[in-house]
């Protein structure tokens, strides 16, 4: 591995969208970063980063999002001496943090929508009290941190920044293989990740029953929208896990959220922070999330989704996720 | 005291943060209560006691007061055991982890199952920070599982597609909600375990540290501004046309 400097705040994405992504948390008082883009080749690093960073790093291996310890140990020694580190917040971003956190002796903090350098030390925001406080957290004056940062839309404007030489790192075989993991059902064609989605179309349980999510599916598909979930829906079984937004799902940050029989739970609106647009289709005009919103539409979700379906036109049908048993 | 399982699988059922931060159910009587996420770990694991697949089930909780209550409560689900391990009430997802990894370790369990968050405070990294204390595989946010043997097997949800996971035993599962539906307890259950003992470890009874290592500390908190000052109300009619429009302005690439 090539010697390198060392930063004091080091990124690391899974993929290279998600690295470059996560340098939109960087605030005042951070100088260049390292960024490690996991998963990545060289070749995949086209676009030079919104920000000025240090060095670059593409991790490749097998391995990455199953054995956590044994991405940390090489995450450890890329890291150096860095007093802050950087991940997203997707599963495999919570298991290497865990990993770290462990071996590393790190202070975890999550949820974090910037972080920036004071003269008190390193301080992260995040939101509390379901979006309606933010509240700003003093990082450990030695030792190391993890955060666990929120997507975001926000763009940087830098002074031009220039790619730095991206240098490979293999990640070894583990002593002790971790799982095997392959992948045994094809979801939907044009299913979209919720945290890079543009516009998100989420159901909550107004939408009468998980006979009706179909039909949900179908306007996602139309409009190029990820397809997401209240934490009702998901425990009803409507939909899986993976379609969770909130305080226990993905954290979203479209430019369009649109929310369909959702009233607006706090556990859910804890996963909106991001949105710059937030729709409510909803018979009941005091539910939380009509009170957030720039554009209610107050009329029963099913007959909304039907409507906008018809207008939207015929789209070429998109295979179904088959559901895969034991 | 050593506690040796008759068969490999012991559950470790974790609600530290539910047993922290749960109000007082005045129609169910009881200050504490299982967490939900916790639950499904729970009724998984009794499944494969139920199905002969494991022998002992162990529910153990890390948390900073005395929550026997929400324990019972596990033990009329059908958990045959459950311990409280008495820790500091600060520290953070390290401290945890460490206390639940040392219990499995005195228990001589070879797999831990656990919400998917909740215990440390909705983090979510729990289960793997057991794991690395361990040095066992993680498999995390199942929809559920199946032990095969000396493997296990499970399926969880990505999104973009449906993974499956086998990994070689000792491993940490955690699982969402959604597929394994907890019971309820029956009123039987719960009337003859309102009484029994719920034991309590101090970390040194389980060869752990209770040492807090420093942790972030909030130092301000602040409200947020009113997001919306105000808001257009429509009908179906003009709420569907000002959808069409706001959607056709609205570039559907992903980001």
């Amino acid at each position: 591995m090539a010697k390198h400097v060392m930063s004091e705040v080091t990124v690391i994405g899974f993929g290279y969208p998600e690295a470059r992504n996560l340098l939109t948390l960087l605030g005042a008082g951070i100088g260049p970063a390292t960024l490690v883009a996991l998963g990545a080749t060289a070749r995949d690093i086209v676009e030079p980063p919104d920000r000025t960073v240090a060095e670059v790093f593409a991790v490749a291996g097998d391995q990455l999002a199953t054995d956590p310890n044994a991405l940390a140990g090489l995450i450890e020694q890329l890291v150096g001496s860095s007093r802050v580190i950087v991940l997203g917040s997707a599963q495999a971003s919570r298991d290497l943090a865990g990993a770290l956190a462990v071996r590393r002796d790190a202070a975890p903090v999550w949820s974090v929508t910037e972080v920036r350098r004071t003269e008190l030390g390193y301080e992260c925001d995040r939101p509390g009290d379901g979006g309606h406080r933010r509240e700003t957290y003093i990082l450990p004056a030695s030792g190391m941190a993890i955060i666990l940062g929120r997507p975001s839309t926000k763009r940087l404007r830098t002074d031009a920044p220039t790619l730095p030489t991206v240098q490979e790192v293999t990640l070894p075989e583990s002593a002790r293989p971790g799982p095997s993991i392959a992948t045994v059902a094809a979801q939907v064609a044009g299913g979209r990740s919720l945290t890079a989605a543009r516009i998100v179309l989420a159901v909550g349980r107004g939408i009468g029953g998980p006979e009706h999510v179909p039909l949900f599916r179908d306007l996602a598909d139309r409009l190029g929208a990820a397809l997401g979930a209240t934490r009702a829906v998901v425990d009803a079984g409507w939909l899986s896990f993976a379609h969770q937004i909130g305080q226990t799902g993905a954290w979203v940050a479209p430019e369009m959220y649109l929310g369909f029989g959702v009233s607006g739970a706090m556990q859910h609106l804890a996963g909106l922070g991001g949105a710059r647009m937030i729709i409510a289709v909803n018979t009941d005009p005091e539910a939380p999330l009509c009170r957030l919103a720039d554009v209610v539409v107050l009329a029963d979700a099913v007959t909304v989704a039907e409507r906008l379906v018809e207008q939207l036109g015929a789209v070429v049908p998109l295979p179904r996720i088959r559901q895969e048993t034991m | 005291m050593s506690h040796r399982p008759r068969n490999p699988l012991t559950l470790l059922s974790v609600s530290t943060i539910l047993v922290a931060v749960k109000p007082i159910r005045a129609d169910h009587g009881a200050a504490w209560f299982l967490d939900d996420a916790a639950g499904v770990a729970l009724e998984w694991a009794v499944r494969q006691r139920e199905t002969a697949r494991a022998a002992r089930v162990v529910a153990v909780a890390a948390a900073p007061g005395s929550c026997a209550p929400s324990l019972r409560q596990a033990l009329a689900v059908g958990a045959d055991e459950a311990f409280v391990i008495r820790r500091p009430s600060d520290g953070d997802v390290r401290l945890t982890s460490r206390l639940l990894a040392a219990a499995a370790q005195h228990l001589g369990a070879s797999l831990v199952a656990c919400g998917y968050e909740s215990m440390d405070r909705a983090s979510g990294l729990a289960p793997a920070a057991i794991a690395a204390h361990l040095g066992w595989s993680i498999m995390a946010r199942l929809r559920e599982a199946e032990l095969r043997d000396t493997r296990i097997v499970g399926l969880r949800d990505v999104g973009v597609a449906t993974q499956q996971l086998s990994a070689v035993l000792p491993a940490v599962l955690s699982f969402t909600g959604g597929w394994i539906v907890p019971r309820f307890p029956k009123m039987g259950d719960l009337l003859r375990n309102r009484n029994r003992k719920v034991t309590e470890w101090r970390p040194d009874m389980i060869g752990a540290s209770d040492a807090c290592p420093p942790a972030a500390r909030l130092i301000r908190t602040l409200p947020v501004p009113t997001r919306r000052s105000t808001t257009r109300v429509l009908g179906l009619e003009d709420g569907v046309d000002a959808l069409l429009a706001l959607v056709g302005n609205t570039g559907t690439a992903d980001g």
